[in-house]
């Protein structure tokens, strides 16, 4: 762990690079933390680079994770109210922010973004969800489909 | 028992990528022009959730529980379907109902029968809500008991009529089970179900046994003495789980002496949860004392 002010570079897919607290990032993701615990991140020389993350979706990662590690203490429900406003994006800002969790593996930001998709879904019909989604070809037959249709009405 | 959400190969990608040599340095216009950037504009109308990594897609399921999954989502596109239908997929089954059940027209027992099946026997963990019967609970014993490890029954109200010699035999079929809980079910023979459980169960670790405090009074052969009733409960944890290392008894009615009884006859414990319990806080500092590092309360 190095002083809290030291500064990491992350390098997004377009190559902007962005420089963050150490800090910030050892809280929150595990990748990074490992990185800097078994000393393979060289503070003159290294960028991290995050080839599968755009940088707008880098952007909002590190405002979680900045905001995350100075509002700690604030309450629950403020926290969650920024959570909200934070992941108020269309499905495939969510989509893209889902995978660089994913990728930097960050939990807590994970677990809000499964369970804002959770309740995406849940108890939406299935037409919907091919929209909300953005699915436009579901591998069914037109068969299939159509029998599926039929036999459960209710769930399209 | 759950899902890791971390990705192996990912995180190979991402050392690879660390240690490759860097490219040589791109010219300042690079960064700052956008014109001259990656031209993503047309991947970004295009994100396609059926390229999800499947680990990612399970995590989801999971998330959204059995019901949901097998009612509409298995519809939405081949893919899941075919992910539905992979045995993997259904080694947790998650049953729960949030509020009030409004799936009864579907079933829900044949449902889970279905889900059962398609997990082949590779069912570690299992939640169920409501509907949990006794003919339910032989089928999972019977078809994936050897394998359970985490069982968790939740208002099944049909167990409260549920045979000491049933409780006895169903416990056997159960020998690798961790986490044992029964919330708000009313067990009329509960002694003789944790003694089962107890005794069948050697690597049980955490047992949890929940009630609403009102409908306690209702034990057949508990009697209006409170107190004792929950005593008694508590020396018979004492002496048939004494491996256990979480213990939560919301609703219980036990006093000093069976907690003293708890405290001693399981010497792993490093979580107790007794909330709602009426213990004074003074009898209750006095005797978690000897343990207060490990008292926890959530």
């Amino acid at each position: 762990m190095g002083s809290p002010l030291k500064k990491i570079m992350l390098c997004s897919s377009e190559k902007e690079i962005f420089s963050v607290e150490e800090q910030v990032m050892v809280q929150h993701s595990v990748i990074i933390n490992n990185m800097i615990e078994d000393g393979s991140y060289n503070y003159e020389e290294s960028k991290i680079p995050l080839d599968c993350v755009d940088s707008k979706t880098l952007k909002k990662v590190i405002d979680y994770c900045t905001y995350h590690t100075h509002h700690h203490n604030d309450n629950q429900e403020d926290l969650e109210a920024w959570d909200a406003q934070f992941l108020n994006v269309d499905s495939n800002g969510l989509y893209d922010l889902l995978m660089a969790a994913n990728y930097l593996e960050i939990r807590n930001l994970l677990d809000l973004i499964y369970r804002t998709i959770k309740n995406m879904i849940k108890g939406k019909k299935i037409d919907e969800i091919r929209r909300i989604l953005n699915i436009k070809d579901h591998g069914f037959t037109p068969e299939e489909e159509e029998q599926n249709r039929k036999e459960y009405p209710h769930f399209y | 028992m759950h899902l890791h959400c971390r990705s192996y190969e990912t995180q190979a990608e991402f050392r690879r990528r660390l240690f490759a040599p860097e490219s040589p340095p791109s010219s300042f216009s690079w960064y700052t022009n956008p014109l001259l950037r990656h031209p993503r504009q047309e991947e970004r109308s295009s994100r396609n959730w059926l390229h999800l990594p499947v680990e990612l897609i399970l995590i989801i399921f999971e998330k959204l529980g059995a019901i949901e999954v097998l009612t509409s989502v298995q519809r939405v596109c081949m893919l899941w379907r075919t992910i539905c239908k992979d045995p993997y997929t259904w080694r947790v089954i998650n049953m729960r109902i949030v509020g009030v059940p409004k799936f009864m027209d579907y079933q829900l027992s044949s449902l889970c029968l279905r889900t059962i099946e398609r997990s082949c026997g590779l069912l570690v963990d299992i939640s169920i809500d409501y509907f949990a019967t006794e003919d339910l609970l032989n089928h999972i014993a019977n078809s994936c008991g050897s394998r359970l490890r985490r069982l968790r029954l939740k208002k099944c109200f049909t167990l409260a009529h549920i045979s000491n010699k049933v409780i006895c035999d169903l416990a056997k079929k159960f020998p690798l089970l961790e986490e044992l809980d029964i919330t708000h079910c009313y067990c009329f023979h509960p002694i003789s179900l944790l003694e089962s459980f107890g005794q069948a169960c050697p690597l049980l670790k955490t047992f949890k046994f929940n009630h609403h405090r009102q409908l306690f009074y209702y034990y057949d052969y508990i009697s209006s003495i409170d107190v004792r009733a929950g005593n008694a409960f508590a020396y018979a944890i004492a002496r048939s789980m004494p491996q256990l290392h979480h213990l939560q008894l919301l609703g219980s009615t036990l006093d000093c002496d069976g907690l003293d009884a708890i405290l001693n006859g399981c010497p792993h414990l490093e979580s107790l949860d007794l909330r709602t319990q009426e213990l004074g806080i003074q009898l209750f500092s006095r005797a978690m004392a000897p343990v207060s590092s490990s008292y926890h309360e959530e």
